[in-house]
């Protein structure tokens, strides 16, 4: 190589070195719904800043952030999560809090504000809520002849309701339900049967064997169809017309909307609580740039909000879909997953519970018990 | 001579003994020691052990039965059917498991969404599916060891007037079930710790009454592999999964030992039989143990009836199956037993090889069809009426999702891995053609090991080793794997023509050749062919690599397509799939393999010789 050579490839890999070195980066973990919405806020925010923000969508996003916890990997600089898992990552790292990042606590619901809270202080930044309703075909309520529920509907009004659909048209799905699913569970057990407190979680009880009794039965009787993990397959017999009420997540909204099926949503049937899911964002890298960009995502939120029908943690938001009235009400009646360890254990235990007890292989009393001693040994 | 072997036996005692002997490290602490007497009788494990030998022996005897036939019919059909045959095993060889498996699941939900949870489909899905991935290798090893058998044998039975299915009886199974002895073994080892199948398809379950413990739960489906990986996805402790991991390597030692010393003959293995009986019952075992003493020293068919029969009754009244009844069944079932009568007698007549043929033919173009259509239309969204609508999504989200970058990945891991493999077999082959190496029996033994014993249960200390090391989150922690998976099936085939490599390299020497000259102007050019191979071998395997990286990474930048895939659909749990993405992906990702595959393609049908099996 000659001089000139050399002297333009020491420029190239000078010029690569403040290219990958000097310019300032934020990367991004997210999950659920939105990935083109947070692409377009990172992008606006480096017009805005010249701060690139790398948004790495990741699925199961809590297994791979305790991994990289656990097995100390490269952690993102801020991660989206859901308040269940607040406690386990303050195991590995003391997050900072709220005040640490400079925001007002005023400007959250309280409610949601309080699911981020551990040993007095709020360690992530609580962003939206989902919560569970009732959603309804309104074209299979009509085909049938039949009147739609109010949003003060009970469970033995619900049950009516299914034994009627039943009767009326065989073809037709009552309802679905992740039986087995420790997320529908929550709720149900904190309405009808024993609830999980702040103190412990407590599951091995007498109310609960009813509650896993009576699913049982409506379960045996047709009228509740099992479908554990299968959201797609819910969504789709919903679209086609095949099932008549179906109890999930409220992100689902926009996605029947986009299907143009003919819905309308209800809280649950009292005194079932529908699980109020809150997510916000943990910050692993406290600097001025990560805090810029939480407050740019917070203030330009609305769309976010609005378009994936989402509760928002901050109180000004202003909001123009129609849903959000009976959205709120659901949070009011709800309960919001406790962030804890045990939590987290219940999690893994409880679908293997549920299974083994309403496929009758297993004592629901027995199979709680075993539960219990799962989440109190903490193996 | 021993410099050449060295860095070979390095890298296998560091990624395949060190982590079984640090799996044991626990239980050098006396308290401790309860842990693994805990974990030995939970129920979890116990459940997983049956779980593990069931399914094994069941998909290995099944991929043994159908992938023989296979290759027989392969052997013996005119050229055009031949390469139909061929092409159709070639693919379902080189399409990832991570591609099928989730395919399939997708078909069967489409029947019936709780279909997963009734045991008996549960589990008979997951054998099965297991036997699909394992016929392909059976039916290639099986048309090569069918070359080899001289074509006077087959001519005499022509004139003596028998027919094919006779033909089929006398000749060939005989001939390759003798030759598949050690290959069945193996099969049964690695299924018993087999992870992806379950994983993909029933995630363990359904579960099992008797399998939910403190330590964890099991169902009908949780192999070794699932039992172990369930403890990473839980964050159990560290001594936890350690101990697991320990019990499990024990297992799998105790039945490779067991199978390998009863197919040679040694019938010193029936008092290790008898300890595991006393470690497995307690002091009932003492029972089975005396049973098993006697049938050493008596050598008496009917004494082994007795212990057969004792060893399962205490095992149903127990609730578990001890891995001794287990290991004996296995063998009988797998090598033992001689089955030439029976199968001429149950398979007389021709449909004997159209049967297997035209289903082998029908799942192949269906798994073809099912994922072509899905990378192309709506399939999965709208059920079947969806493939009348194009549609070209998948291209825009792989686009979006910056899909190359995970082609990048793979393709480090890939090229890092064969580069590596390359180099350590041209090492290893300058001792084999001098034939000089005073380590070459132990590096056979110890690749040997590697290939019997290394999956998850040495996945799981390896994790803990490379954490602490800070390489979890590196192309390196998977490269490193990845090759020492390949090393045995490399230098084993490198091996063979090592030796034919002799004569010519004596013959150079006499020309004045010696020394570095000898070695790069002689050996390397001559065996280049079989080195590509060993190079296209290990990168495949590091290309497809699934599982390590799906434990070892948590990082998504560093993820390669097999994991991506996992993300878009290939998970079970996922409550958002992607499966024209997922679908278009595992097209890209089986090409690379097939353009390649073409390379080793001929050395596995053809010149694999009856001693390199």
């Amino acid at each position: 190589m000659d001089g000139k050579g050399r002297y333009i490839l020491i420029l190239i890999v000078i010029s690569s070195l403040f290219i990958t070195v000097g310019f300032p980066k934020i990367v991004l973990w997210m999950s659920w719904e939105g990935e083109d919405w947070f692409e377009k806020v990172a992008d606006s925010f480096e017009k805005n800043t010249g701060v690139e923000v790398e948004v790495v969508y990741v699925p199961n996003i809590w297994k791979k952030l305790s991994m990289s916890l656990r097995g100390g990997g490269d952690l993102p600089d801020v991660c989206l999560v859901k308040n269940e898992n607040l406690e386990s990552i303050e195991r590995y790292i003391d997050l900072p809090s709220l005040d640490e990042l400079g925001l007002d606590k005023r400007s959250f619901h309280e409610n949601i504000l309080k699911a981020f809270t551990v040993d007095g202080k709020v360690k992530a930044v609580p962003f939206y809520a989902d919560v569970q309703i009732a959603y309804l075909n309104v074209d299979v309520f009509k085909k049938l002849g039949m009147n739609l529920p109010n949003d003060s509907w009970n469970f033995e009004e619900f049950v009516e309701i299914l034994k009627k659909i039943k009767q009326k048209d065989e073809g037709i799905t009552p309802t679905t339900m992740g039986l087995f699913s420790p997320y529908f569970f929550f709720g149900l057990q904190a309405g009808i049967g024993s609830g999980v407190s702040s103190d412990g979680v407590k599951v091995d009880t007498e109310e609960n064997v009813k509650l896993i009794e009576l699913l049982k039965k409506l379960h045996d009787e047709g009228l509740i169809m099992n479908i554990t993990k299968k959201r797609p397959i819910m969504v789709k017999m919903f679209i086609k017309k095949e099932l008549a009420i179906l109890p999930h997540g409220s992100f689902l909204i926009r996605k029947f909307e986009e299907k143009k099926v003919n819905f309308t949503i209800r809280v649950l049937p009292k005194p079932w609580k529908g699980v109020v899911d809150p997510k916000g964002f943990v910050v692993f890298k406290n600097d001025e740039n990560v805090r810029k960009f939480i407050s740019f995502l917070l203030s330009n939120s609305e769309d976010f909000m609005d378009d994936y029908r989402k509760i928002p943690a901050l109180k000004n938001v202003k909001l123009k879909n129609k849903y959000m009235s009976t959205l709120l009400k659901a949070v009011e009646n709800g309960v919001v997953q406790p962030s804890s360890v045990e939590f987290e254990e219940y999690w893994d235990v409880m679908g293997s519970t549920l299974e083994l007890a309403i496929t009758g292989k297993m004592d629901p009393m027995e199979a709680l018990k075993m539960a219990q001693s799962y989440i109190e040994g903490g193996r | 001579m021993i410099i050449f072997h060295l860095p070979l036996i390095l890298l296998v005692l560091f990624l395949s003994i060190l982590p079984i002997v640090w799996s044991f490290f626990p239980a050098l602490r006396p308290e401790s020691l309860e842990l693994f007497k805990e974990i030995w009788f939970d129920g979890s494990f116990r459940v997983s052990n049956q779980v593990a030998y069931f399914t094994s022996l069941l998909s290995t005897f099944l991929a043994l039965f159908l992938g023989i036939r296979l290759g027989f019919v392969m052997s013996e059909c005119g050229s055009r059917k031949r390469n139909l045959l061929y092409s159709l095993t070639m693919f379902v060889w080189i399409l990832p498991y991570y591609v099928m498996i989730p395919f399939l699941r997708l078909v069967l939900d489409f029947m019936d969404p709780n279909i997963f949870y009734n045991p008996f489909l549960a589990f008979a899905m997951v054998v099965l599916v297991k036997t699909l991935l394992n016929i392909p290798m059976v039916a290639f090893m099986s048309l090569a060891i069918s070359r080899g058998i001289p074509s006077s044998i087959r001519d005499s039975l022509v004139i003596d007037g028998a027919n094919r299915s006779e033909m089929f009886s006398a000749v060939y199974s005989k001939q390759i079930r003798n030759t598949l002895k050690p290959y069945a073994i193996l099969l049964m080892i690695s299924g018993m710790r087999d992870v992806g199948v379950p994983l993909l398809l029933t995630g363990g379950g359904p579960m099992l009454r008797m399998g939910f413990s403190s330590f964890g739960v099991a169902g009908i489906t949780t192999t070794f592999g699932i039992f172990l990986k369930t403890s990473i996805d839980t964050m159990q402790e560290d001594p936890i999964f350690l101990t697991k991991s320990a019990l499990v390597s024990s297992i799998l030692v105790f039945t490779f030992l067991t199978l390998w010393a009863l197919h040679k003959g040694w019938k010193l293995i029936y008092p290790l039989l008898g300890i595991m009986e006393l470690l497995w019952f307690g002091w009932i075992g003492f029972i089975l143990f005396f049973l098993l003493i006697l049938c050493w020293k008596l050598e008496k068919g009917w004494i082994k009836v007795i212990y057969l029969v004792s060893s399962f009754t205490i095992g149903m009244f127990h609730h578990f199956l001890s891995p001794s009844f287990l290991s004996l069944v296995s063998y009988h079932v797998l090598i033992g037993m001689e089955r030439e009568e029976f199968e001429s007698r149950r398979f007389p007549g021709e449909w004997m090889e159209h049967v297997p043929t035209f289903s082998w033919i029908l799942i192949t173009m269906f798994v073809f069809f099912i994922i072509l259509s899905s990378a192309l239309t709506d399939l999965p969204d709208l059920g079947f009426s969806g493939l009348l609508r194009l549609n070209l999504e998948g291209f825009e989200k792989l686009w979006e999702d910056h899909f190359h970058l995970n082609m990048l990945n793979s393709l480090m891991i890939g090229m890092g891995s064969g580069v590596l493999t390359t180099f350590l077999i041209l090492l290893s082959i300058v001792p084999m053609v001098k034939g000089t190496d005073p380590l070459s029996g132990m590096t056979k033994i110890m690749l040997s090991t590697t290939l019997m014993l290394t999956g998850m249960n040495t996945l799981l200390p390896l994790f803990i080793i490379f954490r602490k090391m800070g390489i979890l989150n590196s192309y390196i922690s998977v490269i490193l794997v990845t090759v020492n998976r390949s090393l045995p099936m490399t230098y084993f085939m490198i091996m063979e023509d090592a030796k034919k490599m002799k004569p010519i390299a004596e013959q150079a020497f006499i020309d004045g050749a010696e020394g570095i000259p000898l070695v790069f102007k002689v050996i390397y050019p001559v065996m280049l062919p079989s080195i590509l191979v060993c190079f296209s071998y290990s990168f495949i395997k590091g290309w497809t690599n699934f599982i390590v990286p799906l434990i070892f990474f948590s990082n998504p930048k560093m993820f390669p397509i097999s994991v991506k895939l996992f993300e878009y659909a290939g998970d079970p749990t996922l409550q958002y799939t992607y499966w024209n993405a997922f679908a278009l992906g595992g097209l890209i990702a089986t090409s690379i393999v097939a353009l390649l595959s073409l390379i080793i393609r001929n050395r596995i049908s053809s010149d694999i010789t009856v001693e390199e099996i």
